[in-house]
């Protein structure tokens, strides 16, 4: 259910979404997992497969597709192939694809090769283009269309990359007192 | 005379006591996620995947293929995988593909023949309002 919700949501960067070179439902090992608005995470997430974040995540996400709902907050790194952003994300995310909604809230950094902004995100770090590696094949017509609203947004101040990385470390202060 | 007895609110009847409804939008750690961390949720929590740290939540699943290691506390506990660590929870139950190592605290708890239990399972009236007691 959750798929075909944000399906329906990032309508207008399909182009990007259709560019990526995992697209999420290619998944077939199982069930996405999904953190959903009343859970909270403090701690690490590694997935195989896709992620559907709409609760808080205090900690470093890694996995293929992450998506990052509309009310979701995130404080810390997010890896990934492909990264869907509508909520709150305060760190660097690094993934091929990056796809900032119009309600994104982005502190730190984005490392990206494919990387969509749609107008009303809101964006405070650096843009970084990851060299390319083997994957970028049918995604470089559309990843020049994506860097026109990328170089904009590099302009912001990168002051915000310390402030995200401090808040990453408080989570790691954190972890032992929840035992 | 029967009807008269099921009357009276018994406040530790179990089938009186709890009522736990479903949720719609519940949180899945999927099998090929894996979470090293706690979890802490007022809603639903199912778990395929592998969670390394605690579980608070209302209610909790764990899947055939699911692994937690570290302290489940819920109002309802489904166990169908592996559970190393303690249990506190209303309501449990456990499936037969279950292998649960650890104490299970709990006011009603349901075993399959199958079901593979290491540790003791104390009875208590309000597992989770002692748990809250120093």
């Amino acid at each position: 259910m959750f798929n075909k919700g944000s399906e329906s949501d990032y309508s207008g960067s399909e182009s990007i979404s259709g560019a990526t070179p995992q697209p999420s439902a290619s998944k077939g090992s199982g069930m996405p997992s999904i953190i959903s608005a009343d859970l909270k995470v403090i701690g690490d997430l590694h997935c195989a497969g896709d992620i559907q974040i709409e609760g808080t995540v205090e900690g470093d996400i890694k996995s293929q597709t992450v998506t990052v709902g509309e009310g979701a907050h995130v404080t810390g790194s997010v890896y990934g192939q492909t990264v869907r952003v509508s909520g709150n994300v305060n760190g660097q995310i690094e993934a091929q694809a990056v796809t900032l909604a119009k309600t994104a809230e982005v502190s730190g950094d984005v490392v990206h090769e494919t990387l969509s902004i749609e107008a009303g995100a809101q964006l405070e770090g650096m843009c970084k283009r990851l060299q390319a590696g083997s994957k970028a094949s049918a995604g470089d017509t559309k990843a020049s269309e994506a860097k026109a609203p990328a170089s904009e947004s590099s302009k912001a101040p990168a002051s915000i990359a310390a402030s995200a990385k401090a808040g990453a470390g408080d989570n790691g202060a954190e972890k032992p007192a929840a035992s | 005379m029967f009807s008269k007895v099921s009357s009276i609110p018994n406040a530790w009847s179990p089938s009186a006591s709890i009522e736990i409804p479903e949720d719609e939008d519940s949180s899945v750690i999927g099998d090929a996620a894996g979470v090293v961390g706690d979890l802490t949720s007022e809603g639903e929590i199912e778990v395929q995947g592998t969670v390394e740290g605690n579980i608070r939540s209302r209610r909790v699943k764990i899947g055939e293929g699911g692994q937690v290691y570290g302290e489940i506390v819920a109002d309802a506990v489904d166990i169908c995988g592996l559970v190393e660590g303690p249990v506190v929870a209303t309501m449990v139950s456990v499936a037969r593909t279950a292998r649960v190592i650890g104490h299970i605290t709990h006011r009603e708890l349901s075993i399959e023949p199958g079901a593979f239990l290491e540790g003791r399972r104390p009875w208590r009236l309000h597992p989770l309002e002692d748990l809250k007691r120093p």
